[in-house]
C-alpha cells in the first residue's frame, strides 16, 4: 500500500536537543525528511509553512506541553498522524493521548527500529485515510457532476486536497 | 333461807288478809322500804276485825282497797299475791272461792321472805345508784380521754354504728359530730371502702381479736387519705358489746414509701445500666486489691484472665503480662500517686498469643482515705498498632514509588540519547565498512552491542518502575488460572530446558475461572516462575523442581471464595531476616546485574490492583513458595494511581 518512493515528512518535537538531533540524523538515514523543533511554539511555527505526515511529540516540555502541541498541529493539519513520545509512563497521559486520537503512545527509550516501524505505520495510516476520504468524496462528486469536465475538475481539486498523486 | 336463793321480785301487787298488828307492821315496813311502790305495793287489806290496826294503817297510807269482807277486797283481779296472815289451817282457808285461780296464796311464813326480798331490793338499788355514779364518772373520764387523746378514736356498737368519735378523728375525716352518731360507714363513705371496713370490723366482733388494716379514704376536700386502722372489741361476759377503732393518717408515709420504692428501683436500674456498660465494654476492666491481686473483671477481660474467675482471683495482674517487668511497679505507683499507666504492655491471651495494651490503674479510697481497691483499664491496641505499621509501610512504598518514577523519567531521555548515539555509530560502521579496519570495526560493534544490552537493562528498570505493564492492562475476562500458569511456564521454556526443570502439578479439579486481567496475571506468574528458576540456578540442586498448585479457598469469615495458585521451588530460599522485605522496591537477592529488584514489588502492586494478595514461605537453602490468592468475585478496578 505504501509508496516506497514517497519520502515521509516527519516533525520531531522534544525539548532535549541532543535527542532530536541524533534521532533525526538516524531517521534521515532511513530515507525520511525530518524537521526538528525543541519547543511547542517552534514546532507550530514550522508547521505553518510546511505539511507533515507524522509528528513525534514529547509529552513533557516546558511551556506548551505535548498534548497541546498535538491539538494545535491537528487543527492546522487535519491529516497529520501524531506519535506521543514520552519518558513518563503515567496512565493518564496515555488516556489523554487516546482522547486525541494519537496514533501511538511510545515509551522512551524505544529501540530505534521499532520507532522507525511505528513512524512508517503512521504514515501508512495517513495514506489509507486520505485514500479512503478521496474515494468517498470522489464518488459523491461523480454522482453530483453532470459533465466529464466537472468530474475532472472535482478530481483535480480532491487530488490536491487529499494529497493524491 | 339465804338471800342468794332469792329470785328478783316479780310480785308487785299484794293483798293482805287478816293479821292485825302484824299486818299493820308489814304495811309500814313495805312502805318504808318501797315508798314509791315501784317494786312492791299493797293494793288491798282485809280484816274481819273492824278495829284492826292493819285497816287503820291501810287507810292512813291510802291502800286502794280496804275492808272487812274478803269478797269486797278480792274482787279485784289485778292482785298478784294474797298473803294470808290469819291463824288458820292453811293459807286461804275459807276464802278460796273468792280468790281468782291464777293468784298465788302465801301464808305467814312468806312474810320473812317478803321482807328479805324488799331489803335486798333496797340494797341493790342503792348499789345500783352508786355504780351508776361511778360509771358516769368513768364514762366522763373516758369521754374526756377520748376527746383530748392525741389519737383519732371512734367507738361503734355491735351494729357497727358510730356511738362516739373524738375530735381528732372528726377533724381527720372532715366530719361533724352530729353527722356521725348513729350512722354506719355506709352512710359516710363510698360503699367499696365501707364494705371493706365493715367486713374487717365484723370479723373483729366475731373473733374478739384486735386487728389492723390499711385503706384509702376519699376526703371531703377531694384528697385521698391513706389510713391505717387498729380495731379492738369491748367484751362483757364473753360477748362483744362495742368496738373501738384507732385511725392513723399514713398518707405521707405512704407517699414517702412509694417515693423510696421508686428511688430504689431507679437506683437498681442505674446500677444495672452501669454494670451493662462495664461488662460489655470492649476495654478490659478489672478490680484488684491494693496488693494487685484480682477481685473481679468484665467480659472483655476474659480474653486475658479466662472465664473461670475463681481460679485466677488470687493472682497478681503482673502474672498475666508476657514480660513481668512491664507491669513491675505499676501497682506501687498507682498506690502512691493515685494513678499509674503503662504503655504497649503485652498481655497473654487465654487462647494463646498475645495482645498489646495500654493499661492504667487508678486508686479507690475508702472514706478515711485508705486505699481499698485499684480500678484497672486495659485497651487492646494490637490491631491499631498493626494498622499503623501497615500504613507506614504503604506510605513508605508510595513515597519510594513516586520518587523512583520521577528518577526513571529523568533517566529515560539520556538513555534514549545514548541509544541513539550507539545507533549512529552503528550506522557509520555500516556505511563506512570499507574504510574501517576490520578488527577495529569488530571491537566497535561488540562495544556498541554492549551499549545496547546495558541501555536495555536500564530501560527495563525504568519502564517497570513507571508501571510499563499497565499499558496493556484494562480488560478483564474469565481466566483459567491453571492454563494461564502453564502458558506462563511455556514463555520460559528455553530457561526451563536449560535447568532440566522438573515440573510437578497439583491442580485441584473444578476450580472455577477468575474474572481478572489475564495479561497482568500472566506477568505475575512469569515473574514468580522467573524468580523460582533464578533461585534454583543459584543453589543448583541435583534436580531442579518447581511445584505448581492451584486450589479453591473458602474464607471462613464471610464464606467468600478465592483461588490460590502456588509456585514452589527447591532453590536457594530467602533468609528469615529478608522475608519481610521481599516485596519492597529494589530489594533483590540476585547477583549484581541479574535482578532489578522490581519483580516482586510489581507482583505485589498488580495483585493489589486485582484485589488479590501474595503470601510467601521460605526456608533458606531449601526453597521458597509464593502463593497468589485471587478472589472469585471481581474487585474494583482502579487505573488512577501513578506509576
Amino acid at each position: 500500500m505504501t509508496d516506497p518512493d514517497r519520502t515521509i515528512n516527519v516533525l520531531m518535537v522534544d525539548d532535549e536537543e541532543d535527542l532530536v538531533s541524533l534521532l533525526s540524523q538516524r531517521l534521515k538515514k532511513r530515507g525520511m525528511d525530518v524537521v526538528t523543533a525543541t519547543s511547542g511554539a517552534e514546532a507550530l511555527a514550522v508547521a505553518e509553512h510546511r505539511q507533515f505526515d507524522v509528528a513525534v511529540v514529547d509529552l513533557k516540555m516546558p511551556g506548551m506541553d505535548g498534548v497541546e502541541v498535538m491539538q494545535k498541529l491537528r487543527a492546522a493539519q487535519p491529516f497529520i498522524q501524531t506519535i506521543m513520545f514520552t519518558g513518563h509512563g503515567t496512565t493518564e497521559s496515555a488516556l489523554e493521548a487516546g482522547k486525541l486520537s494519537t496514533f501511538r503512545y511510545v515509551m522512551k527509550p524505544c529501540p530505534f527500529d521499532e520507532l522507525v516501524d511505528i513512524i512508517r505505520e503512521a504514515h501508512r495510516r495517513k495514506r489509507t485515510d486520505l485514500r479512503r476520504l478521496f474515494q468517498e468524496e470522489m464518488r459523491i462528486a461523480m454522482r453530483q457532476s453532470s459533465t466529464a469536465s466537472d468530474i475532472l475538475a472535482a478530481g483535480e481539486r480532491l487530488r490536491q486536497k487529499y494529497e493524491q498523486d | 333461807m339465804s338471800r342468794t336463793d332469792l329470785n328478783p321480785p316479780v310480785v308487785s301487787r299484794i293483798a293482805l288478809l287478816g293479821g292485825g298488828e302484824l299486818a299493820a307492821e308489814l304495811l309500814r315496813t313495805i312502805r318504808g322500804l318501797c315508798p314509791s311502790g315501784e317494786r312492791l305495793s299493797v293494793i288491798a287489806v282485809c280484816d274481819a276485825d273492824s278495829r284492826s290496826p292493819a285497816l287503820e294503817v291501810a287507810r292512813t297510807i291510802g291502800v286502794p282497797h280496804v275492808g272487812r269482807l274478803a269478797a269486797e277486797v278480792f274482787g279485784h283481779s289485778d292482785v298478784d299475791v294474797v298473803l294470808d296472815l290469819r291463824d288458820v289451817a292453811h293459807p286461804g282457808f275459807g276464802v278460796e272461792d273468792m280468790i281468782p285461780r291464777d293468784v298465788q296464796i302465801l301464808g305467814r311464813q312468806a312474810v320473812d321472805l317478803l321482807l328479805n326480798m324488799l331489803e335486798l331490793t333496797r340494797d341493790s338499788e342503792a348499789a345500783r345508784a352508786l355504780d351508776l355514779a361511778k360509771l358516769q364518772d368513768t364514762r366522763a373520764r373516758l369521754d374526756q380521754f377520748m376527746e383530748f387523746a392525741p389519737f383519732s378514736i371512734y367507738m361503734k356498737d355491735t351494729q357497727l354504728e358510730y356511738t362516739a368519735m373524738n375530735r381528732m378523728a372528726l377533724t381527720l375525716l372532715g366530719l361533724e359530730h352530729a353527722e356521725v352518731l348513729g350512722k354506719s360507714d355506709f352512710d359516710l363513705f363510698p360503699s367499696a371502702v365501707a364494705r371493706r371496713i365493715h367486713a374487717r370490723e365484723q370479723r373483729v366482733l366475731e373473733d374478739l381479736q384486735p386487728a389492723t388494716f390499711d385503706g384509702v379514704l376519699p376526703l371531703p376536700n377531694g384528697e385521698r387519705m391513706y389510713f391505717s386502722a387498729t380495731i379492738f372489741p369491748v367484751v362483757s361476759d364473753g360477748e362483744p358489746i362495742a368496738l373501738f377503732g384507732l385511725i392513723e393518717d399514713i398518707t405521707e408515709l405512704h407517699h414517702s414509701t412509694r417515693k423510696l420504692v421508686h428511688q430504689r428501683e431507679e437506683l437498681v436500674e442505674t446500677r444495672e445500666e452501669l454494670r451493662g456498660i462495664l461488662e460489655n465494654s470492649l476495654d478490659i476492666i478489672f478490680l484488684t486489691r491494693p496488693n494487685g491481686s484480682l477481685i473481679s473483671y468484665n467480659n472483655s477481660a476474659e480474653d486475658v484472665f479466662g472465664e473461670d474467675r475463681d481460679s485466677v482471683l488470687r493472682l497478681h495482674i503482673q502474672d498475666f503480662a508476657v514480660e513481668e517487668e512491664s507491669l513491675l511497679g505499676l501497682v506501687d505507683d498507682a498506690l502512691e500517686h493515685g494513678h499509674a499507666a503503662a504503655y504497649d504492655v503485652k498481655l497473654k491471651r487465654r487462647s494463646g498469643g498475645e495482645m498489646v495494651t495500654n493499661i492504667s490503674l487508678t486508686r479507690v479510697n475508702d472514706p478515711l482515705g485508705r486505699p481499698v481497691e485499684l480500678v484497672g483499664i486495659a485497651r487492646n491496641i494490637t490491631e491499631r498498632l498493626q494498622l499503623q505499621e501497615d500504613l507506614i509501610q504503604t506510605e513508605r512504598l508510595a513515597a519510594i514509588g513516586k520518587m523512583a518514577a520521577g528518577v526513571a523519567h529523568e533517566i529515560n531521555n539520556p538513555l534514549t540519547i545514548i541509544e541513539a548515539v550507539a545507533g549512529i555509530m552503528e550506522d557509520l560502521l555500516d556505511e563506512k565498512s570499507a574504510e574501517v579496519d576490520e578488527e577495529i570495526a569488530n571491537t566497535l560493534r561488540e562495544s556498541i552491542a554492549k551499549l545496547y544490552v546495558h541501555t536495555r537493562r536500564c530501560t527495563s528498570i525504568t519502564h517497570n518502575l513507571l508501571g510499563f505493564a499497565r499499558r496493556s492492562a484494562g480488560s478483564r475476562r474469565m481466566v483459567s488460572v491453571t492454563s494461564l500458569l502453564d502458558q506462563s511456564l511455556d514463555l520460559l521454556r528455553p530457561e526451563a530446558n536449560r535447568l532440566r526443570l522438573r515440573v510437578l502439578r497439583h491442580y485441584a479439579r473444578n476450580v472455577p475461572g477468575v474474572h481478572t486481567d489475564s495479561q497482568l496475571l500472566e506477568q505475575i506468574f512469569v515473574n514468580l516462575l522467573k524468580n523460582a528458576m533464578d533461585a534454583i540456578e543459584e543453589r543448583s540442586p541435583e534436580q531442579a523442581i518447581i511445584e505448581l498448585s492451584v486450589s479453591l479457598l473458602e474464607d471462613p469469615g464471610d464464606a467468600s471464595m478465592s483461588v490460590a495458585a502456588t509456585v514452589k521451588d527447591n532453590g536457594i530460599g530467602i533468609p528469615d531476616e529478608n522475608l519481610s522485605q521481599v516485596f519492597d522496591l529494589f530489594y533483590t537477592s540476585k547477583p549484581a546485574g541479574k535482578g532489578t529488584g522490581l519483580g516482586l514489588s510489581i507482583v505485589h502492586n498488580i495483585l493489589k490492583k486485582l484485589g488479590g494478595e501474595i503470601r510467601v514461605e521460605s526456608e533458606y537453602g531449601k526453597g521458597s513458595s509464593f502463593t497468589v490468592v485471587l478472589p472469585l468475585k471481581a474487585v474494583g478496578d482502579d487505573d488512577t494511581d501513578e506509576g
